[in-house]
């Protein structure tokens, strides 16, 4: 009788074990089920590319994001003192142009930047001020080719080499259907061109 | 008797042809005594006005404002207190090998080499108005800060406070004739021409090699630089 109760217990004792096991097991997935179900897809920084001032006080910093045909540039400057980074620049779009940054990006005193535009067609050089704050108009950027296409239609800018002084950029061009190579200074303040007799290699 | 007469005159004659070809060879000479240093400095032009007068030495200035392309141009300051803080990035204390800095005018690049093992390599920017001279040099002296001057009319400049300053001498360039290696804040150029000789560099590259190459110190000559190329 004895024996008979103790082989009751242990079989039900048993069954209770495996019918938790069982539910175990078929809780896990309805445990999982809670988590969220959808994933926010996270642009993935593709390039980053950086430029120290000359004095080595502040850093600029390009950001190049892609996601699927839309690309993004952020531009950033920070202090190298450790100062939290001001982006300064942002762009988004679908076009195949290319931002990059100049290794003579820094003017001097560190009062503007200046990014190369790479594209299929012609080249173009964007101009800021370091601070973030606009050129007059509201403008966010210089667009150097633009100016120039406006105020010397004769000739084709080659490249943007530098910094003549602290607001002088150095625009190296051709004059069109010529071999006659001539440099301008661009002075930032007054957007103006000034042609230059000697030529800037 | 006319025989006699004749000799004598004969030797008369010799003798002021002598006299006449020694007058001559004393008159060359004195001229190109005359004109050789004129020539020779013409040939090597001075890269700084200041050190070409007299010795250059170390100088700091605070709030002072430079000429740059005949145009004021605000100099910034120099505080000595800080260059303890800076990381001698270059300043490896067990020696590699020679120290010997390139400076190649084709490319606008200086590189500076430990032995084989290249220390650091960037964009420079050379002669534009004057000429860097090539050929074999050393250091002679460097000071952290001085003061220079040159040029004329629209490219005039009087910069002080111009920082990490390398003076380098050899056969081609007479110490001098103040051509140097130093630092920049008034063009940002590098890669291309545009000094009166000297080599300029970002003042971050300029710091890094003046910590790093020696002046000269114990009987041994400071660091070699060669300068080659053809300028651009």
């Amino acid at each position: 009788m004895i024996k008979t109760v103790f082989v009751i217990l242990l079989g039900t004792v048993m069954a209770l074990f495996v019918t938790a096991q069982r539910n175990n097991k078929i809780n896990l997935p309805l445990f999982s089920a809670s988590l969220p179900v959808t994933v926010t897809p996270i642009d993935k920084i593709q390039e980053v590319s950086v430029m120290d001032s000359p004095e080595g006080s502040k850093t600029l910093t390009l950001q190049k994001q892609k996601s699927n045909d839309l690309t993004s540039y952020s531009l950033f400057v920070s202090l190298k003192s450790g100062e939290q980074k001001q982006q300064i620049f942002k762009r988004e779009g679908t076009g195949s142009a290319t931002l990059s940054i100049p290794y003579n990006t820094w003017s001097p005193s560190n009062t503007y930047v200046f990014l190369k535009e790479t594209n299929t067609a012609i080249n173009d050089y964007l101009v800021f001020q370091s601070s973030g704050s606009l050129f007059p108009n509201n403008l966010p950027y210089l667009s150097v080719q633009k100016l120039f296409k406006e105020k010397v239609p004769n000739y084709i800018i080659e490249d943007v080499t530098g910094w003549a002084d602290l607001s002088l950029l150095i625009v190296n061009t051709k004059l069109i259907g010529e071999d006659k190579k001539v440099s301008f200074w661009f002075d930032i303040p007054s957007q103006s061109f000034i042609p230059l007799g000697t030529y800037f290699k | 008797m006319r025989k006699k007469v004749r000799r004598r005159k004969s030797n008369d004659n010799i003798q002021i042809t002598i006299v006449r070809y020694l007058i001559g060879l004393i008159t060359v000479f004195v001229v190109v005594s005359f004109l050789y240093p004129r020539i020779i400095t013409k040939k090597i032009p001075c890269a700084n006005s200041i050190s070409c007068k007299e010795t250059p030495k170390f100088e700091v200035e605070t709030n002072a404002t430079g000429i740059y392309n005949n145009k004021p141009i605000i100099v910034p300051n120099i505080y000595l207190s800080q260059d303890e803080n800076v990381n001698p990035v270059l300043g490896v204390k067990t020696s590699r090998g020679e120290k010997h800095i390139y400076v190649n005018l084709s490319t606008q690049t200086l590189s500076a080499y430990e032995g084989k093992n290249l220390i650091l390599q960037t964009p420079v920017s050379t002669g534009l108005w004057g000429k860097t001279p090539t050929g074999e040099f050393t250091i002679w002296t460097k000071f952290r800060s001085t003061r220079m001057s040159g040029g004329s009319g629209a490219d005039y400049y009087d910069l002080p406070n111009i920082p990490y300053v390398m003076f380098f001498y050899g056969d081609n360039a007479p110490a001098s004739s103040g051509f140097s290696l130093h630092g920049t804040y008034w063009h940002n150029n590098f890669g291309h021409t545009m000094s009166h000789g000297c080599v300029n560099m970002k003042t971050t590259d300029a710091g890094k090699i003046f910590e790093w190459a020696d002046a000269p110190a114990n009987g041994n000559k400071g660091t070699k630089i060669t300068i080659y190329g053809d300028r651009i």
